[in-house]
């Protein structure tokens, strides 16, 4: 369909030939990567972090180190009646986890029989408490939304202020885009049926973010 | 200091009392008030119609019939918002009528923001407590931005108890040829209005705007409700002993 | 889907009786005005970025053509493939021939207002493909055969009652037998269902609501995750969306991300906020193996350098419909087409006709509180003057109200007349009301005095009365 590509852009050249000129051109704009306004708060990021997480219905708890990691999760699966089998992204961290002997788990995408995910956030942002998520070979993108628990392990140390923290990250990596870039914000919700929120539509019913406090080893 | 009352189409036919009314109030601040006889509609019926030719030649027969005055007053939200704001939209291509436009837009008040902003003391004369509620017009919320005004007006004499009303943002459903075109989406939007003016309990309900009036008071009527209707001017000259709007005379 | 906006006024009739709808509307109402209220409270920079976001969308739009070119090109950096439609023809052609080059069966969807438009469904479905919603809302109105009838929230209109009989009809065949009594029965049921079809389809189909010329990314939000399952599993992922979506970088928008979920739903973010970039990498272990993103116009470029140039700053959060007056009475199938309210009632006219559609201006009180609520400050009560103004010109409306609209215009031009006419009026309706001081039928209008009285005048014209009081005063004066 070349044609309607040309027509479109003949249509818009007539059109915006017409308008003002401009002051500054793309290439300056779109390097600029300008930030927009972003509303004020006084809070530590981390405790802001924390309370508008609860705030969208996920829970949330710290640990001091990755070691700590096998007991927490164990700990909040038999809290929740929830078999002892995750399904873990393959990442450096993660897989040097050593699990106790009552979970199960396996590194790899996520499946449709999958109950409970364990993942590794990118960053968070304290501005509204949301996980950020990159696909990738560490990070399938399957985990994020099969399951009916998801569990995401954040760095304490990559908790930002903003959304806009993410893209200087990204382009501090320096790599191209990851395919998927998720902001998860809370569990699966919807509000279709006479405007009454019930979590767990397709995607996770419950979400449990453990903040590790210590940078893990190298 | 003479001013012009530009009285409105439906004040004219409908509520001369309203009129009367705001020039009481206004000669009281101190200004002598004229009523030029030349003056007809604003002409909303043809600009909302999307008739802009007939609209623009009411607009210059308006600026003409204003232009030595200093002051024009409007009791009423959406003419005033036609005058201050439409008129010179509507001449964008002419300059000489855009300037006369701007000129009249800014010699223009809505009559509570003139007594409210301009009129310094005045107090008004209201013998006995009244509950009141209190609509506002489409046009004084969103375009002459009369709200607070209305309120400090109602507010400065303590005889007057106001009693907010819920959805009080929402349109009453007059709408000017809406509520002919569509008297069924109408019916239904001013009963909603009703329902709350009644929650209220208020004895009378006042508004600056003879539009919402007319459609408020017809359905408050038709329902039989013992709600008097006034004009805001009309509370405000301590006149609500006399027929409300719709009431046997 | 075939425009019903020419029965506008059967069709609010309609709605105005039907008791269900009214209760589900009120419901809605509520809900979105309160939620958005009180999210803006909590956001004192709420007009500041909303005049960043003016500025942002107006800058895109007049650098349209640069910003489409480079968010084609990343598109293609990124291993995806941009697509073009002039109308919505063209779109259904080019996704129909994708997903039969895709070798596909079974296609799910996310929820696009853009795939509405070009109506995908019907053209996916008469091209032999199983369809499937997966957005809880389109899913309901899929089964019950019906259009949207909220931008954000298509089955706004369907009571609880109403969606678990149609799960009980529609589910039968996938032995689902037993009856829905709750709210989480029926999302829980749903789930069930459709994450089969996740699983079993070749093809994704999400809409975007942005665009990003920068790095080529398409967006998208959702709060069920199920855009996420529709653009992951299957082998290929197609977007689509139209031409206006697109903004030049990240930061522009994260800034429109802040004023959508919190005047859509209320929400600072919704649960899933997601951006896409082309199909997944040779590491990767998951995702689909081809990503096409099908750009649509259908009379966008025309609207550019009109004036209906603002429309194209509309991010479709749907706050200028739930706080509509008339949308609120009822409802967005009245309105005929699949975008209802204000920006449907702008949008209508320029995608199907203003001959067509020739109610949808004229339906509204021009209360203006879309405007006030508007996000992208986009002016919609004048939008909708201007389709009256052009209403007018084509000479579309009904002979009759231009006749009295003309008649009316001629007294109002002359004021001696006018006065003449004002007087005999105020005569005639005080004469009819004298005795209740209301007229409660008018031998001329049944509109009005079909729910309502006519106060009745007072005896004379106020300008009448004003000149006698003048003339006594200067007669007192004399004697």
């Amino acid at each position: 369909m070349t044609n309607s590509r040309r027509e479109i852009f003949s249509r818009l050249q007539q059109a915006s030939s017409k308008t003002e000129q401009k002051t500054v051109t793309i290439k300056e704009y779109l390097s600029a990567h300008k930030r927009g306004v972003l509303p004020v708060y006084s809070e530590n990021i981390v405790k802001r972090f924390i309370s508008k997480v609860e705030s969208v219905a996920a829970t949330i708890e710290s640990i001091k180190n990755i070691t700590d990691l096998s007991t927490a999760i164990y700990k909040y699966m038999s809290c929740y009646n929830i078999e002892p089998k995750l399904v873990a992204a393959p990442s450096e961290l993660l897989k040097q986890v050593k699990w106790q002997k009552e979970i199960t788990v396996e590194y790899r995408a996520a499946d449709a029989k999958d109950i409970t995910t364990l993942t590794m956030a990118y960053a968070g942002i304290a501005e509204t408490g949301s996980l950020v998520l990159c696909s990738g070979k560490e990070s399938p993108t399957t985990l994020n939304f099969m399951p009916d628990n998801n569990i995401c392990v954040i760095q304490k140390n990559k908790i930002y202020p903003y959304m806009e923290d993410t893209w200087d990250l990204l382009r501090k990596a320096g790599e191209t885009m990851p395919r998927s870039i998720n902001f998860i914000t809370g569990p699966s919700r919807t509000a279709d049926i006479e405007q009454t929120i019930q979590l767990g539509a397709h995607g996770p019913r419950r979400l449990h973010i453990i903040i590790l406090e210590s940078s893990p080893p190298r | 200091m003479r001013i012009a009352l530009f009285a409105t189409c439906l004040i004219d036919t409908f509520r001369p009392s309203a009129g009367f009314a705001v020039i009481k109030l206004l000669e009281q601040a101190g200004y002598q008030v004229d009523v030029p006889e030349l003056q007809t509609c604003c002409g909303q019926p043809a600009y909302n119609n999307g008739d802009l030719k007939s609209a623009r030649k009411i607009a210059q027969q308006t600026i003409e019939t204003f232009k030595q005055y200093e002051y024009v007053i409007i009791p009423s939200g959406s003419c005033a918002g036609m005058l201050i704001h439409h008129y010179p939209n509507l001449f964008e291509d002419n300059p000489e009528w855009k300037n006369k436009a701007t000129d009249l837009s800014r010699r223009c008040y809505e009559f509570t923001i003139f007594l409210h902003d301009v009129c310094k003391k005045i107090s008004f004369p209201i013998k006995n407590k009244i509950s009141i509620t209190c609509h506002d017009s489409c046009s004084s919320l969103r375009e002459t931005g009369s709200k607070q005004q209305t309120r400090n007006l109602i507010n400065s004499n303590k005889n007057l108890n106001l009693i907010e009303l819920n959805d009080s943002d929402t349109c009453c459903g007059f709408g000017g040829t809406f509520c002919v075109k569509y008297p069924e989406i109408s019916e239904q939007m001013v009963n909603d209005k009703v329902a709350n003016i009644m929650a209220t309990g208020a004895e009378i309900l006042v508004s600056a705007d003879l539009g919402c009036l007319l459609n408020i008071a017809g359905r408050l009527k038709r329902l039989k409700s013992p709600i008097k209707v006034f004009h805001i001017a009309e509370l405000l000259a301590g006149e609500t002993d006399k027929a409300g709007m719709g009431n046997e005379i | 889907m075939k425009s019903k906006s020419r029965n506008f006024k059967k069709n609010a009739v309609a709605a105005l009786a039907n008791s269900t709808l009214q209760k589900a509307l009120q419901n809605a109402k509520d809900g979105f005005i309160n939620k958005r209220k009180i999210a803006l409270d909590a956001l004192p920079e709420f007009e500041q970025l909303r005049s960043n976001a003016y500025k942002i969308k107006e800058h895109t739009l007049k650098n349209i053509e640069a910003y489409l070119k480079q968010f084609e090109q990343q598109v293609k950096n990124s291993g995806g493939e941009v697509h073009w439609a002039s109308n919505t023809k063209e779109a259904q052609n080019i996704i129909v021939k994708l997903c039969q080059d895709a070798g596909a069966r079974s296609i799910t969807k996310g929820k696009s207002m853009v795939g509405e438009e070009v109506a995908l469904n019907e053209a996916l479905e008469k091209a032999g493909f199983e369809t499937i919603e997966t957005d809880l809302g389109e899913y309901i109105i899929q089964l019950a055969e019906e259009p949207p009838s909220h931008i954000i929230a298509p089955a706004v209109h369907k009571s609880q009652q109403q969606i678990a009989d149609l799960f009980k009809e529609h589910h039968k065949k996938y032995n689902f037998k037993s009856k829905l009594e709750t709210i989480p029965e029926i999302v829980d049921e749903a789930r069930k269902v459709l994450r089969d079809k996740f699983i079993q389809a070749d093809v994704g189909i999400t809409g975007a609501n942005f665009l990003i010329a920068e790095t080529g990314s398409t967006v998208i939000v959702t709060n069920e995750g199920n855009g996420d399952l529709t653009a992951s599993l299957p082998k290929t992922h197609i977007v689509i969306s139209s031409i206006e979506k697109v903004v030049p970088t990240l930061e522009d928008t994260s800034v429109l991300l802040r004023l959508l979920a919190r005047s859509a739903t209320g929400q600072e973010i919704t649960s899933y906020t997601t951006f896409f970039n082309g199909p997944k990498r040779n590491t990767d272990l998951d995702g689909p193996e081809s990503f096409h993103v099908v750009l649509l116009d259908n009379k966008r470029s025309e609207m550019l350098n009109g004036e209906f140039h603002d429309m194209l700053r509309c991010i479709h959060c749907g706050a200028c419909l739930n706080h509509c007056p008339v949308y609120n009475t009822i409802g967005g199938h009245a309105y005929g087409w699949v975008y209802p309210g204000p920006m449907g009632s702008v949008l209508t006219p320029l995608m199907q006709g203003l001959k067509e559609s020739q109610h949808l201006p004229f339906a509204s009180t021009l209360c203006g509180r879309c405007e006030e609520v508007c996000p992208m400050s986009i002016p919609l009560p004048q939008l909708l003057r201007q389709h009256r103004i052009q209403a007018h010109k084509e000479k579309i409306n009904s002979t009759r109200s231009r006749l009295a609209l003309k008649l009316w215009a001629l007294f109002a031009l002359h004021p001696l007349l006018y006065r003449l006419a004002t007087n005999i009026f105020v005569k005639l309706l005080s004469w009819l009301g004298k005795t209740t001081g209301s007229i409660s039928q008018l031998p001329f209008s049944h509109a009005w005095t079909r729910s309502r009285d006519l106060p009745s005048p007072q005896g004379q014209s106020f300008i009448s009365a004003w000149k006698k009081q003048q003339k006594n005063k200067r007669m007192s004066k004399h004697d």
